[in-house]
């Protein structure tokens, strides 16, 4: 309220006539003016409304309302109120925040404007008060508090470390979950620069992260090693957003810092368990090999060197003998392959698929030729895998598609690869057998089969070994088809390898 | 007629030992065979061997890499460190050659490896490969073991 509204007021609460109270009557704010010892003369609609009483005239005395309380809650005395003051000749602070209670028990929350009428000999002849209602200022005063405390509390609850720093590096802010972290309290830390929690041989990384801030952009699950006080190295993923001034310019950064070491151990852990059973799968394969290689020979020397002392149903035996442990040496050597495919592929992970299909099909010339296969491949593109296993995907996807061939035609299989925005797809599609519905996805698992050995030789760890390396590309794979007119299989390898890092 | 080969062999698995017989055997080898199922009784036989004035006794060495107590590595070390068997030739039967085994073939002539035989054609073949050793590096091969 500024003086001159003030000083206008007066005038309209000095003067006696109708015309000047008429306006008061109609004005908004609550006003009410009282003799020099304070009793009321006069109090508008407003004044009414918002003590929520009417005053008698004559009889009240400094006040329009019914209780007051200073800010902290204590009560005031109406002699004592902002008005009482003023009459009495006392000096009024500006700006007082009172609050206030009606009959009806609600409270409601002003700013009391008083001021004093005089004399020609200067003496106090009335007062005049305007009460301006900032009550629903004060709620949305107190629930911004309420809002920034309960944003304190969860941000001190947080588990993560929580800190924030301006543009030149330094701390402006740290949470408890901070102090667990990095063991500094707030106090020794608020002010320092982020680099005390670097170490030394990643200094070159706040620069780098200043200046993708600078640019607005933001920094998610940055992992990274980042010092404790005690001076040891603490495995931690960060996420640095920029921080922003009301007019949108950027001030700062907000860092929420997460403990990872727990992380980092089981993964090495689980690494470490996948080593060992590629180890253990690789020796027990070995030492499956030997008994078998012994029941293969010496079944083979039986038959050889006894047929004519052997009647035809312990020869049949011994066909069966045979054809047992050969078949196990494939299912021993076909898991080795299963387990190996997540073994580290030596030499370059970008492969040229045109490549990879013509040593597959090399390599299969016999059974290609043999089944009468046309195969028919377009263009292929170079792809980020290893040659080795984009050439046993080939080999088992294609394999297949001359081991399910139809017996009333000749196999035909289309390789191709369409590129999309997140990689590229490729399809082996063949004239074949065909899997029913219920079978689409069951088939790439483990030792899964559809066929009686009979029928179709296998040992179900085909398609199992191309999940699992198109797995390992974090890629899909996929089959349709239409029984009795084909099958199309097809994986997809994306653009960007996803790292670990 | 011509003395019987003598041949040392270092192999635990009699089920192994009977397929050299029978390669032998395929290959019409006349020969002895020592069989020795483990790698301390290997080691001791070489020793005692080399100490035997008359020598050379042995013609062939065929050696398992995987024995119990010593294993194939440690036989031919101390085969190849003997005064009189230095140069006698080895096979060195293996279902997995190892890096250290092809190294060594590599750059000693008397020495080859051979996987064991798990089909009837490989088993012949490893009596090929007996015989042309014996031929090549054996005694009375124009290959006489050093003097000293």
């Amino acid at each position: 309220m500024t003086a001159q509204t003030l000083k206008a007021l007066t005038h309209l609460g000095n003067g006696s006539d109708p015309a000047s109270r008429e306006i008061l009557d109609a004005l908004p704010v609550a006003v009410y003016i009282t003799d020099s010892e304070g009793r009321l003369t006069y109090f508008n609609a407003a004044a009414a409304e918002l003590s929520g009483r009417s005053p008698q005239l004559g009889v009240d005395q400094w006040c329009v309302t019914w209780k007051i309380f200073l800010a902290d809650g204590t009560p005031l005395p109406h002699d004592k109120c902002p008005m009482a003051v003023a009459l009495k000749g006392g000096e009024v602070a500006e700006g007082i925040e009172c609050l206030a209670e009606r009959p009806d028990g609600t409270r409601f929350w002003f700013m009391p404007y008083p001021a004093v009428l005089r004399d020609a000999q200067g003496r106090i002849t009335s007062g005049i008060n305007v009460l301006v209602d900032i009550t629903s200022r004060k709620h949305a005063q107190d629930q911004a508090e309420q809002a920034a405390l309960l944003l304190s509390a969860i941000v001190d609850s947080s588990d993560d470390a929580i800190i924030s720093k301006d543009l030149n590096g330094r701390i402006t802010s740290w949470n408890q979950g901070a102090e667990r972290l990095f063991g500094y309290q707030a106090e020794e830390i608020v002010g320092r620069p982020v680099t005390v929690l670097i170490p030394p041989d990643r200094l070159d990384e706040e620069p780098r992260i200043i200046a993708r801030l600078k640019a607005g952009e933001r920094v998610d699950h940055f992992e990274t090693l980042r010092r404790k006080k005690d001076g040891t190295l603490l495995d931690i993923s960060l996420t640095i957003s920029p921080v922003r001034d009301a007019k949108g310019n950027i001030v700062g950064a907000s860092k929420i810092a997460r403990d990872i070491t727990e992380r980092r151990r089981a993964e090495a852990e689980i690494l470490r368990a996948n080593r060992d059973l590629e180890q253990f799968a690789f020796s027990a394969s070995h030492d499956l090999h030997e008994p078998l290689r012994s029941v293969k020979i010496y079944s083979e020397l039986l038959t050889r060197r006894y047929s004519d002392k052997l009647d035809g149903q312990a020869l049949e035996f011994l066909g069966y003998l045979r054809a047992g442990a050969t078949r196990m040496e494939v299912l021993v050597s076909d898991l080795l392959a299963y387990i190996q495919v997540s073994k580290r592929e030596e030499g370059p992970e970008t492969a040229d698929a045109n490549a990879a299909l013509a040593i597959v099909l090399a390599s299969m010339a016999a059974s290609v030729s043999e089944s009468g296969a046309c195969i028919v491949s377009e263009p292929l593109p170079t792809v980020p895998m290893h040659a080795a296993h984009l050439q046993q995907l080939f080999q088992n996807l294609i394999g297949n598609a001359i081991k399910y061939r139809s017996r009333e035609r000749k196999p035909e299989i289309h390789v191709a690869a369409i590129s999309q925005d997140a990689g590229w797809t490729f399809s082996i599609a063949d004239n074949g057998i065909g899997i029913a519905p219920e079978y689409r996805e069951k088939i790439f698992g483990l030792f899964k089969r559809l066929h009686t050995n009979e029928e179709y030789s296998g040992t179900g760890i085909g398609l199992a070994i191309c999940q699992r390396i198109v797995d390992q590309y974090h890629g899909r794979i996929w089959v349709d088809s239409e029984p009795g007119r084909g099958s199309t299989f097809r994986f997809t390898i994306p653009r960007t390898r996803k790292s670990s890092e | 007629m011509a003395q019987p080969f003598e041949i040392l062999i270092a192999e635990d698995n009699p089920a192994d030992v009977a397929l050299v017989r029978e390669a032998l055997k395929t290959n019409n080898l006349d020969c002895v065979l020592h069989v020795l199922s483990d790698g301390e009784k290997a080691l001791a036989r070489i020793d005692s061997l080399d100490k035997d004035p008359k020598t050379p006794q042995v013609d062939l060495l065929i050696l398992d890499m995987h024995l119990p107590k010593h294993d194939g590595e440690a036989i031919l070390k101390r085969l190849r460190s003997t005064r009189h068997y230095a140069r006698t030739p080895v096979i060195v039967m293996t279902s997995l050659a190892s890096r250290w085994i092809e190294d060594n073939a590599a750059k000693d002539g008397a020495l080859v490896y051979c996987s064991k035989p798990s089909t009837l054609d490989e088993l012949v073949k490893l009596g090929a490969v007996v015989r042309n050793m014996l031929e090549q590096h054996g005694r009375g091969a124009g290959n006489p073991a050093p003097e000293q």
